[in-house]
């Protein structure tokens, strides 16, 4: 299921899915250890006598309380004359998840209403070893393993705590969980338990007819018990609605720093540039690192997550976090890229949030046992561009110093070793996707749009030689891609060069990578055939829609009907080209009707997923994708642009 | 005088926002009447613009506090200072306010 909302502070981090269930917690920090990893964190109720949890026979409408990350879901069961409004939270600098569950009697008499929170914790990713603990002198709850502690505490709007409680095993000798026993509406009060477990707590309010009651919860974190339960006092002296109040400013604040003139786009354009933004924060460390998503449902499928840090999803997201303004958090990307570039000059395949070396599945030795490099050296090269595309918008000469020896002059000496002297193109590495070795087109112009970035950074440090050089070998490049990656009889540019000199002709979204990075103009003849036959051949011929990535695209394949699911990154990558080449405002317009088709196919609280099925529109893969967003960033500051630009023309 | 926009820019029933000189106003078009307000709650700041209006009052997205578009009053809380109201002036079919006021 994906994730509707996600909260986070840099150090914390949470999703809940459709039904308000929290299904990732990470502490303390994003990315690396996730505590819930899918398993539930539910709410239910008990009201005359009946039992449920959120989930079927429910209404739930979820999004983001306007220009924050505060969650607002809206509950409704008709049957039990309920609804339930919850206003979720971590808060800006306190390591704390904030829930205020609002119960509405929409009956027509007076009840007494209980309402439950499970708590499944997965401490460190597992459930070996796990300790749940009831503290009777302060009426709360503590989860820990080793150096995470985790408080769960509350209060109602009659000023009444915890009402019951329950600890218990799960997933082992025949025990579901406490969750299970808190279906008859009593918990069984067990004060502790260790290994596997879990825990239930329960609150009761009476509520007048057509009237309302809250119930305010909390889970504190932190890494050992003195940590955490000054925390929870802390919480408790300020109280919620506070600590709420709080975070809503907070993020009104950081997103509306008037960057971007938003006034120039429709309404739902606006809200998804925003909120895309503060998504996009959520998975940003405060370490640097740019996870790719915190959705773990992926862990279904291949045992492992999308919370890495992919480079060149990291640059991408660091781009558009300039384009908005954002700098201080792009400049942390910056700094992790610093730390974790190996030695050699180029980036790997993936990293853990700690700047450790990720999981991967790029062979050091191909099928013939050749020793080849297990990396895609697009990101590598989309680091250096975006830290040029930095500089030129905020020119931080001194941030730029601190990193220019490691970073610039270290990659750009590889991009520049890394070259078959044959064609001047780029050797051969893993693709875009992951998939395949070869020489593509996109990596070619990410690489040579990173040596002209190096060559930029050179003439600023007055490298001569350096500069020379890069910008020698960049433009050398430029040409060997229309000698040998330019498709005269197709008319267009082709996917890849293998190393046995076999083409592939894949038409695949990426080729857009020839202008989106600035090596050819949008309106150069080659770009306009070969995003002629992206369109002709990729676009989805449904009432949904979009760009497939590629053609006889198999991952999460959902139709044979068409070439492959639509993703948001292609269909946008389409929208930037359509502006590029508008050279009136309603030439501008092809490219808005995309930008509005993303937003179409958000979530109601504007989550882009990776992909979205061909014939219903529902998300496939992770939800929410930081890439999709970033490229949705990217493709509005672009439209905004031209449009000033074709406006101050027409004057 | 400052201008903000054009009428055509905000239909009946609707409103935008406009961003001058630091200050974020809020136009709210009734019945081709023009109002200008403050487009940032009174209680906790909210943005207005995202807000739901009903007839001539506008419901706060943050904590539904309730607002009469035509004085700024509270309907309802948890607000309980009146939104700052502008003086607009339409003329052309183009819309302005006092550079003085906000």
């Amino acid at each position: 299921m994906p994730r509707n909302l996600v909260m986070g502070n840099g150090q914390m981090a949470i999703a809940l899915d459709g039904y308000a269930t929290i299904r990732d917690l990470f502490y303390p920090q994003v990315g690396l250890e996730n505590h819930v990893v899918g398993h539930e964190l539910k709410l239910g109720i008990w009201v005359d006598g009946r039992f449920m949890w959120l989930g079927e026979g429910w209404d739930l409408v979820m999004n983001y309380l306007p220009d924050t990350l505060v969650g607002r879901c809206l509950a409704t069961n008709t049957n039990l004359n309920i609804q339930i409004e919850t206003n979720d939270a971590v808060h800006q600098f306190l390591n704390v998840f904030m829930r205020k569950a609002t119960v509405h009697n929409t009956g027509k008499r007076n009840r007494k209403i209980r309402l439950f929170f499970a708590n499944d914790f997965h401490i460190y990713g597992d459930a070996v070893g796990d300790t749940v603990m009831y503290q009777s002198a302060q009426n709360r709850i503590i989860h820990y393993k080793r150096k995470r502690y985790f408080l769960i505490d509350g209060v109602t709007s009659q000023k009444k705590g915890i009402y019951q409680f329950a600890t218990g095993r799960k997933e082992s000798f025949g025990f579901q969980g406490t969750w299970k026993d808190a279906e008859d509406g009593v918990l069984s009060g067990n004060p502790i338990a260790q290994g596997s477990v879990d825990s239930v707590v329960s609150f009761e309010v009476d509520v007048q007819s057509q009237s309302t009651e809250t119930i305010y919860y909390w889970i504190a974190c932190g890494k050992d018990l003195r940590e955490v339960e000054d925390l929870g006092s802390r919480v408790k002296n300020s109280g919620i609605e506070q600590l709420i109040l709080e975070t809503e400013n907070y993020w009104s604040a950081w997103i509306n720093r008037k960057e971007v003139n938003l006034n120039l786009l429709p309404r739902a354009v606006a809200q998804t540039f925003k909120t895309s933004l503060m998504v996009m924060r959520t998975h940003v460390d405060n370490s640097g690192a740019i996870i790719a998503s915190c959705d773990s449902d992926i862990l279904q499928f291949n045992r492992d997550t999308y919370s890495y840090v992919w480079p060149r999803d990291g640059a991408i997201a660091a781009m558009a976090f300039d384009l908005a303004g954002i700098q201080e958090v792009s400049r942390l990307f910056f700094q992790f890229c610093d730390r974790t570039i190996s030695d050699k000059g180029f980036f790997y395949h993936k990293y853990s949030p700690d700047g450790s070396v990720g999981s991967s599945w790029l062979a050091s030795v191909d099928a013939k046992g050749q020793i080849q490099l297990p990396i895609q050296e697009d990101e590598t090269a989309l680091v250096l561009y975006a830290l040029w595309n930095h500089f030129q918008k905020y020119r931080d000469i001194e941030f730029i110093s601190s990193v220019y020896q490691n970073l610039v002059v270290k990659a750009s000496a590889f991009l520049l070793e890394y070259i078959d002297p044959n064609t001047g193109l780029p050797k051969p590495s893993f693709d875009v996707w992951e998939e395949k070795k070869g020489t593509f087109t996109w990596t070619t112009a990410t690489v040579c749009a990173a040596l002209n970035a190096a060559a930029g950074f050179a003439k600023v440090f007055y490298d001569s030689e350096r500069h020379d050089m890069l910008s020698k070998t960049a433009a050398n490049m430029k040409r060997a891609m229309i000698t040998h990656l330019y498709n005269p009889q197709l008319r267009r540019f082709m996917n890849a060069i293998y190393p046995d000199g076999s083409p592939d002709l894949t038409l695949d979204s990426s080729l857009a990578a020839v202008f989106i990075f600035g090596v050819f103009d949008a309106d150069d003849e080659m770009v306009g055939q070969t995003m002629e036959a992206l369109v002709d051949r990729l676009w989805i011929k449904t009432d949904i829609g979009g760009l497939a990535r590629y053609e006889q695209d198999e991952y999460y394949r959902a139709s044979r009907d068409v070439p492959g699911n639509p993703w948001f990154i292609a269909t946008l990558w389409l929208a930037r080209w359509y502006m590029a080449k508008a050279k009136s405002l309603d030439g501008l317009k092809k490219g808005l009707d995309l930008l509005l088709w993303v937003t179409k196919h958000s979530s109601l609280s504007r989550m882009l997923a990776e992909q979205i099925n061909p014939n219903t529109g529902i998300p496939i893969s992770v939800s929410p994708l930081v890439w999709s967003h970033a490229e949705f960033i990217i493709a509005v500051r672009a439209y905004i642009d031209k449009y000033q630009e074709l406006s101050q023309m027409a004057t | 005088m400052l201008r903000l926009g054009i009428t055509t820019e905000i239909p009946i029933g609707e409103m935008k926002q406009f961003d001058v000189k630091g200050h974020e106003l809020l136009v709210v078009n009734i019945d081709n009447q023009f109002y200008c307000l403050n487009a940032r709650c009174s209680h906790a700041g909210a943005p207005l613009v995202e807000g739901d209006l009903n007839g001539d009052v506008l419901t706060c997205p943050w904590h539904q506090s309730r607002f009469k578009v035509t004085n700024g009053s509270v309907v309802k809380g948890p607000a309980q200072k009146p939104l700052g109201i502008y003086k607009i002036i339409v003329k052309d079919g183009q819309l302005f306010i006092d550079a003085k006021t906000p």
